[in-house]
């Protein structure tokens, strides 16, 4: 992802010293990275760029404490992480779900779903992200989070562990426990669907 | 693996298939927000410290009070002196 051209180490003395050409350049160069993180893990209301700003923010803030042991990369995700978690229990209602409210494509994708055992069709990705997001939302902050890096992210549990700072065996519990809740939501939508 | 894990695991893979177009630019205005906060909150760092050491000032100021309250108690409140009490038997004796 890093540039060629471009010298971290360098960039990284001008933010200790508080160099305002060293941020905005730090800013460019990481940006699609907290970017990626901040959409993946996104509350329902919250604004990506707002959240894209509050990790920067907190990560110049806490430029002295980075040490150099891991790449930038992997302590700026952290922090992302960190923050995208909070943002999402800050989010304290979890919505209920009803078939009702589930848009027409939304409502097909689950009648597809139902009906044919096939994989889905290519087109109805975007569809199929959308309806994975609306069920997430009810789950909380750490199962939705677990969930979207396993399954959507595809993050291995080592990556997980490394990202959220998380023991193997409390990422397996929760990772179940989770996907469990989710196909109870999946399996209750499309009960109410039935009927 | 029954049906609606089958189906679940369909919806994910689906799910994770789609990549949403990732911006390789900030956008306008982005990185001097960011910098205006950054650099804004460095100096309430400095502001910071300061409110530190006062909350430490207060903190000893008020335990010094409360030292010297419960000790002004403690003197109070504890039994009179015995030649003082004599004293006050001699002075009230002595009334018509």
């Amino acid at each position: 992802m890093r540039d060629a051209g471009f010298d971290m180490e360098a960039c990284l003395e001008g933010l200790r010293s508080q160099d305002e050409r060293a941020a905005s350049d730090f800013i460019r160069e990481i940006y699609p990275l907290v970017l990626k993180i901040v959409r993946s893990h996104l509350p329902r209301r919250a604004s990506e760029e707002d959240l894209c700003q509050v990790v920067f923010i907190k990560v110049l803030s806490n430029i002295g404490q980075y040490s150099g042991k891991v790449p930038v990369e992997h302590w700026v995700s952290r922090i992302a992480i960190n923050s995208c978690l909070n943002a999402l229990k800050a989010e304290s209602s979890r919505p209920e779900l009803r078939w009702s409210d589930l848009s027409v494509d939304r409502a097909a994708l689950l009648e597809a779903l139902a009906t044919n055992t096939d994989s889905l069709d290519p087109s109805s990705d975007a569809a199929s992200r959308d309806l994975v997001e609306t069920l997430l939302a009810i789950l909380k902050p750490q199962d939705r989070l677990l969930i979207t890096m396993l399954h959507l992210e595809g993050y291995s549990m080592d990556d997980v562990k490394k990202a959220t700072g998380w023991n193997i065996a409390t990422i397996k519990v929760r990772a179940f426990r989770a996907r469990q809740k989710l196909k109870q939501a999946f399996l209750d939508l499309n009960r109410e669907g039935k009927l | 693996m029954n049906k609606s894990d089958h189906s679940l695991d369909r919806l994910l893979r689906a799910a994770a298939q789609y990549r949403p177009e990732i911006a390789e630019e900030p956008p306008f205005g982005f990185t001097a927000r960011v910098v205006a906060g950054w650099l804004a909150g460095a100096g309430r760092d400095g502001m910071g410290l300061e409110m530190l050491w006062f909350r430490r000032a207060f903190l000893c100021a008020v335990a010094v009070m409360a030292i010297a309250v419960s000790w002004s108690y403690k003197t109070d409140t504890s039994a009179p002196n015995a030649e003082m009490a004599i004293a006050s038997y001699d002075a009230g004796a002595d009334l018509p």
